[in-house]
């Protein structure tokens, strides 16, 4: 996150720094212009997208340090310093947490991972293998000339080269697709299977990836 | 079979961290002693790249923290990333446990309620006796260490 730097006549630099130089009494909030500071940090919300508890923590520092001035300004002795310790301290605190909390956020890159009971699949393992995808094709190109010979399929040649094509066109307009949903596409049962049958051939020659390592079985 | 073998397996078998009331109980040992187990355990475990952790009540076996890069790359994961307000409230927590949610928006100056409720919907932290907040293993294993003491000027 970008740090909220100060442009103010007597201080140059992030609001952190003031605030523990008021902290530290090595700077007078009365030589501060609150106003100037409110300004600024209107323009830099303006400009970063800040969590709205940030936000709130401003407010609440700029009220005491308000308080705080006003209090100087008009000569109000507090009847205990109560109020200027606690500025101080929690400045000091505030900044110290801020200080822990960058120690944690850069252990956290860092974390203990434990068993989870059931690992995720590696994204990088194929539930299908190559050979196991060979097997598959061979057995259904095997089923395939098995299937009788309808008088569509056996005196058109032609009709299958042109649902592969049609098939083939189809997914190539898509970036992803699903199995079922093409094969919903077949109007009849050797369509699908052609459909099946050219799907295979396409993963097998790598022209299409399996992204959903599941259709193969749910098809199958 | 010695202890350092059963906490092991006991905890190797478990994905979630185990009440550390019940290994006492089962072993018959006082804290003291299991802390030493504990301790000589993580001496065998850290060649095989496990250590154990625990945050007082419960006890976990995970990987050490040189291979979170390796996990997260095989399982292409991610580590939790949180919000800087949630991770100041983390802070006061972890260094002042336990404290009560008063105390941690004096500190702070602002309301903790929203930082609250997303610790405790990740477990990072619980809720013990007065209201009051302490962290759990998850934390831990979230900064990658073994035990509490390992943080930082915790008493200062």
């Amino acid at each position: 996150m970008v740090a909220f730097v100060l442009e103010l006549e007597n201080f140059q630099g992030p609001f952190d720094v003031l605030l523990e130089l008021l902290g530290k009494r090595q700077l007078n909030i009365t030589d501060v212009s609150l106003a100037e500071v409110t300004s600024e940090y209107l323009e830099y919300i303006a400009k970063i997208d800040l969590p709205i508890e940030d936000m709130n923590w401003f407010l609440f520092v700029a009220a005491k340090l308000a308080l705080d001035k006003s209090q100087l300004i008009l000569r109000i002795v507090p009847e205990d310093d109560e109020m200027e310790i606690n500025i101080a301290e929690s400045l000091k605190s505030y900044q110290q947490i801020k200080y822990l909390a960058l120690g944690l956020s850069a252990r956290s890159k860092k974390p203990l991972y434990s068993s989870i009971g059931r690992a995720p699949k590696h994204n990088r393992t194929l539930l299908v293998s190559r050979s196991e995808l060979d097997v598959i094709f061979k057995s259904l190109m095997n089923y395939y000339q098995k299937l009788p010979k309808t008088k569509n399929i056996k005196s058109n040649k032609l009709a299958i080269d042109s649902f592969k094509r049609r098939f083939y066109n189809h997914i190539s307009n898509m970036q992803e697709f699903s199995a079922q949903g093409v094969m919903a596409k077949s109007s009849t049962r050797p369509e699908a299977i052609v459909y099946f049958l050219t799907l295979l051939e396409l993963l097998k020659q790598g022209r299409v990836s399996n992204s959903n390592q599941k259709f193969l079985l749910e098809v199958v | 079979m010695d202890h350092q073998a059963k906490l092991v397996s006991l905890l190797f078998y478990s994905a979630e961290p185990i009440i550390t009331a019940q290994i006492l109980k089962t072993f018959g040992i006082d804290k003291t002693e299991l802390k030493k187990l504990q301790h000589s355990a993580n001496k065998s475990l850290k060649t095989v790249g496990l250590i154990i952790i625990t945050d007082g009540d419960t006890m976990q076996l995970t990987i050490e923290s040189g291979y979170s890069s390796l996990i997260e790359e095989f399982y292409d994961t991610t580590p939790e990333v949180l919000s800087q307000p949630a991770l100041e409230v983390l802070s006061i927590i972890a260094y002042k446990q336990p404290i009560g949610k008063d105390d941690i928006d004096e500190i702070r100056g602002v309301s903790s309620e929203q930082s609250l409720r997303n610790l405790l919907n990740k477990a990072l932290i619980k809720k013990v006796t007065q209201a009051k907040f302490v962290t759990t293993a998850e934390f831990m294993k979230l900064v990658g260490i073994s035990s509490l003491d390992q943080l930082q000027d915790k008493n200062e």
